[in-house]
């Protein structure tokens, strides 16, 4: 896993790293089951504070993507549910970006729904 | 007891690192070969104050050692004792076998000169080493000076009073034997008397 | 016994010009905790009251649940202590270092010294008077992580190393806590090597105590605004610290005010060195106005 932490990002960097292992875990990297390293492991090798890593996976165990297993460390669990909604939200969020850009570039409705239909299509969708 | 055989191993260090050990010993074989006699006491009061030396107001042991403030003063007092005894020691073989090779007829003391002896030094040690807990070893350097000219205007002073010049005469022709015991008593009291001093300063101190 | 490595309970040291008042703070097992503040704040004061080597006038200090005063000896050998002041004496040498300590700690371990002392490029046989700063450092850091401790105790230990040494560091400090039963307590001005590894910081300004809790915590309690001279008219609280230039200020003000700002200011996240130096800075300036 990759997990890289940008001083300059602005985001605090608990959410950095609890975003990089859900993406990690949307695109596959990580398998249902598959074994996190330790809090405190996580810590040392991104040289951040223990207490940083314990919060990003506590809330990434809130959100349902990995879960605890006492005196065994961290698991992903993959919860169908909370991947389609992750995935939901994220399409949604790329969609209003679309539709942000057609309202500035004058395009119609009808235009991007074309669009749209079109590159459906062309994915098999 | 072990928090104190740990500061004295510390303070032996100071002795040792300073590689001075040697030149101890060598020196002391040559006084000892020039006169046997009460001048040794100069190596002892000599390497008495090496552990302040070195470290910040002497008692850094505390900072790597597990000792209290209280073991790294008992453990200064007991350093100063072992010199001592090492110097008397190292004497007492010498002397023999300095008289076996040389031509040199050199005699031992006799009890009670190591008796004065021990008084000697111990009261110099009593009196100074609070001081040196207390102000540091930069400070107190000069001490030593200071004694050895008090001393010697404290004989001058002697000789000018008539009473009291009369009165170590008289002591002189008493029994060495008991005046030695006496006083090596005394300077046995005054030590302690110190190490309660030296140890209610360090324990107060900030460091 | 409680979880706690390390309890200050209102401690408190009066001299001559300076008092350390009221310094309450906790740090668990297994945690990272600075000691932030200017030069002068009473750091290295709180940390020599933890070694008993300054004697506190009221308040008390616990480690792994041991009052410090009274169990001076059985507290010491679980401290691992470093000093940018070198705690051995001038004329030794490594050599001399790891026999002493080999002979006063049971729990000395000569391998992994020897392997420091390697790392680091110590001399075995130099005299520790021929030794920088930075060596120096490194002989005692290496002699504290050479034994049995559940407690290291840093005062100001990253001044003398250099960026690589530094980050060596940090990367042992990691280690030494992974596994959950060691705890640090390091002072330091240098805070940027701190942000990121520190669990806790406790501030200290001026012989008070001005925060001690979570790091991200004390950075959230905080907010750096910038604006001109005209906004800085316009701000109704008063700012914990202030700079001006002219060009404009720049002021640290509390979270909770936030709202109460011209909306024309550029507000941002300070850092610890932020929120250290605007509250030495303190808001005279703005006072003048």
């Amino acid at each position: 896993m990759r997990v890289i932490i940008s001083n300059s990002a602005g985001l605090p960097i608990y959410t950095q790293i609890k975003n990089q292992i859900k993406d990690a875990v949307l695109t596959g990297e990580f398998k249902e089951g598959d074994a996190l390293p330790s809090i405190r492991k996580l810590a040392a090798e991104l040289r951040v504070s223990v207490i940083t890593t314990t919060k990003a996976y506590s809330e990434l165990e809130d959100e349902g993507f990995i879960s605890a297993v006492q005196g065994k460390g961290y698991f992903v669990t993959l919860n169908k549910e909370r991947i389609r909604e992750e995935y939901l939200y994220k399409i949604e969020h790329q969609l209003l970006e679309a539709i942000e850009f057609a309202k500035a570039a004058g395009i119609t409705r009808e235009e991007l729904l074309e669009t749209m239909s079109f590159l459906m299509r062309e994915e098999d969708l | 007891m072990n928090a104190i055989k740990n500061c004295l191993l510390v303070d032996l260090m100071s002795v040792m690192s300073k590689k001075s050990l040697l030149l101890f010993v060598a020196l002391l074989l040559f006084y000892t070969y020039l006169q046997s006699g009460p001048i040794m006491i100069i190596l002892p009061f000599m390497f008495a104050f090496f552990p302040f030396v070195n470290e910040d107001k002497g008692v850094t042991a505390l900072y790597f050692s597990p000792s209290g403030k209280k073991d790294v003063v008992r453990a200064r007092y007991l350093y100063c004792m072992l010199l001592l005894l090492a110097t008397l020691l190292i004497s007492a073989v010498a002397v023999p076998v300095m008289t076996a090779v040389t031509d040199k007829d050199l005699q031992l003391m006799n009890p009670s000169e190591y008796l004065f002896l021990f008084a000697a030094f111990t009261t110099m040690m009593a009196i100074l080493l609070p001081f040196y807990f207390k102000y540091g070893y930069a400070k107190c350097q000069y001490s030593m000076i200071a004694v050895v000219f008090g001393v010697g205007i404290l004989g001058m002073t002697i000789r000018k009073i008539p009473w009291l010049s009369k009165a170590l005469q008289h002591l002189a022709t008493l029994d060495q034997t008991l005046v030695s015991e006496i006083a090596a008593g005394a300077a046995a009291v005054m030590l302690l008397v110190s190490l309660a001093v030296s140890t209610s300063i360090v324990v107060k101190k900030d460091i | 016994m409680s979880g706690h490595i390390l309890e200050l309970h209102q401690v408190r040291k009066h001299f001559r010009n300076f008092t350390l008042s009221d310094i309450n703070f906790t740090l668990p097992k297994g945690y990272i905790m600075g000691l932030v503040g200017p030069n002068g704040a009473g750091k290295s004061t709180t940390i020599k009251s933890i070694m008993n080597t300054v004697d506190i006038d009221s308040g008390s200090i616990r480690v792994l649940g041991k009052d410090t005063k009274k169990n001076e000896a059985a507290v010491k050998s679980t401290i691992g202590y470093v000093s940018d002041t070198c705690i051995f004496g001038d004329t030794w040498t490594v050599k001399n270092v790891a026999f002493l300590m080999k002979h006063i700690h049971p729990s000395w371990n000569s391998t992994t010294f020897n392997d420091y002392v390697k790392e680091f490029e110590l001399p075995w046989n130099k005299p520790l008077k021929d030794f920088s700063r930075g060596m120096k450092l490194k002989l005692m850091l290496a002699a504290a992580l050479s034994r049995d401790t559940s407690f290291l105790l840093l005062d100001e230990p990253t001044g003398g190393l250099d960026p690589v040494m530094r980050d060596r560091f940090l990367q042992l400090m990691q280690q030494y806590v992974e596994g959950g039963e060691h705890s640090i307590l390091f002072s330091t001005h240098i805070t940027t090597d701190l942000e990121k590894i520190a669990d806790y910081i406790t501030f200290i300004h001026g012989g008070n105590m001005i925060f001690t809790g979570e790091t991200e915590e004390l950075r959230s309690s905080f907010c750096l605004i910038k604006g001109s001279d005209r906004e800085l008219k316009e701000l109704k609280a008063e700012p914990v610290g202030i700079r001006r230039s002219s060009f404009g200020f720049e002021a640290l003000m509390r979270t909770e005010h936030i709202r109460s700002l011209p909306h024309t200011v550029v507000v941002e996240a300070p850092t610890l060195d932020d929120i250290v130096v605007f509250h030495t800075l303190g808001n005279k300036e703005s006072s003048l106005l």
